[in-house]
């Protein structure tokens, strides 16, 4: 009875919000007074995002190696290292057996974007590795959801959880927006400088004395980065998260 | 002195009162700001000047409809967003300036396109957004806290503050003044906007 009450309340709440929502949107401001005080941002339009289809972002020139082109030649078959082609988990050497369940399944990378519950179920052992790394997903995604279509198809934002509690957010070879600064909550920080996100942050958490523990990105890690993250003691848990 | 502020919501507010035509213009002005930028980017990147060109033209083909020619505005976006620099290419300052000033001329042609007053508060984003990455080169690397102090300090930065008084004023314009007079501001203020840009 006090569910179904509370259930009416919320729904006559709804209703009067968005009547006066809509009052509010009715009345035109006047020019003069188009910029106001609030740092707020209009993201009603962040579900129109380009799709994305492409996933895989290229190495950084200066961190190109021998090594590491080879691996984009055959990973991604000469095509761009950010094409609009699905690329199949299976081509990624990760170390986390949960995803090597996932690619014998089939499963492509931007199809497993909302599968970190099937991937907290593999190991009992993992799972608090995998809750973690869904809510470095998630706040990835909603950060870098902050962007205007066009960019959120153009740059990079990762999310790096550390032992001391605080995560760090940063952007690739361009630092977080405005925008994604506005969406910046307490216990996060922002990395900056040049490189890939996965170094930005990777190198800002160290660089203030952090311990990294597992990080999230919104594109797949790219070979350079993965190969850096490896040097950094991290493995490879998906095509877009590692851990320490 | 306090600094203006950007507030997104407002201008969109704004932007939903203009029509067509006024929202196309609107979104130009921004992107016509922003111009000189495309050209810097031009003039230390390996690309054909004939790539440079072609976004020229798709600006003033978006800048023409708005003033009442028919033309198909499709390729002009299409143009544009093709050329949006990703992340991955061999990175400078410039092409970070040119990811906002080439989509700007995007959202222009998208303004017209769908009618949709968000893609005119796109076009108004990438200057605003230009501006703070402009201003953010002096802030070195490194872990950040963006505190409401920080934020107010890249506020309070001259191009920042060029840039949101200049939304204002082409958003005053868009209402009460035609295409014509808008671009005419527009280009005649953006090479000493551009010469703020480290």
């Amino acid at each position: 009875m006090v569910r179904l009450l509370r259930g009416v309340l919320a729904v006559v709440g709804l209703l009067v919000g968005l009547f006066l929502g809509l009052t509010g949107l009715a009345t035109h401001p006047p020019v003069a007074e188009a910029l106001v005080h609030a740092h707020t941002y209009d993201n009603q339009h962040h579900v129109e995002a380009t799709p994305h289809a492409s996933t895989e972002r290229g190495p950084p020139e200066a961190e190109s190696s021998g090594t590491v082109n080879v691996a984009v030649d055959v990973r991604s078959q000469g095509a761009s290292a950010r094409s609009d082609s699905v690329v199949p988990t299976s081509d990624y050497g990760y170390e986390d057996p949960a995803w090597f369940v996932q690619a014998a399944r089939g499963i492509r990378s931007t199809e497993g974007r909302s599968g970190s519950a099937t991937r907290a179920l593999v190991g009992a052992e993992r799972s608090g590795v995998a809750v973690n790394t869904a809510r470095l997903e998630s706040r990835v995604s909603e950060v870098h959801g902050a962007l205007d279509p066009i960019a959120q198809t153009r740059r990079t934002t990762a999310a790096l959880g550390t032992r001391e509690g605080t995560t760090v957010i940063g952007g690739g070879v361009r630092d977080l927006s405005p925008s994604q600064r506005a969406l910046l909550e307490e216990g996060e920080m922002m990395a900056g400088g040049p490189g890939h996100a996965e170094v930005t942050t990777v190198l800002g958490a160290r660089g203030a004395g952090l311990t990294p523990q597992e990080i999230a990105t919104s594109w797949d890690i790219c070979p350079a980065c993965q190969i850096f993250l490896r040097n950094e003691g991290a493995t490879l848990t998906g095509p877009r998260s590692a851990k320490w | 002195m306090v600094a203006a502020k950007y507030d997104e919501a407002r201008i969109a507010e704004v932007c939903r009162t203009f029509g067509r035509s006024a929202l196309t213009a609107f979104a130009a002005a921004c992107a016509e700001r922003l111009w000189p930028l495309v050209e810097r980017y031009g003039s230390v990147t390996p690309l054909p000047e004939q790539s440079i060109l072609t976004l020229r033209y798709a600006l003033d083909a978006v800048w023409r409809t708005a003033g009442g020619s028919d033309e198909d505005l499709a390729q002009a976006r299409d143009v544009a967003e093709s050329m949006v620099p990703f992340e991955d290419e061999d990175w400078t300052i410039e092409a970070g300036y040119a990811q906002n000033a080439i989509a700007a001329i995007a959202y222009a042609a998208r303004a017209w396109l769908s009618d949709d007053p968000q893609e005119a508060v796109w076009a108004a984003r990438q200057l605003y957004e230009a501006a703070d990455y402009g201003a953010q080169q002096s802030s070195g690397d490194g872990l950040r806290e963006y505190t409401p102090v920080v934020e107010g300090e890249l506020l309070d930065t001259r191009i920042v503050r060029e840039a949101v008084t200049a939304l204002v004023e082409d958003l005053a314009s868009a209402l009460s003044q035609g295409p014509e007079v808008l671009r005419r501001r527009a280009k005649q203020a953006a090479p000493d906007f551009a010469r703020l840009f480290p």
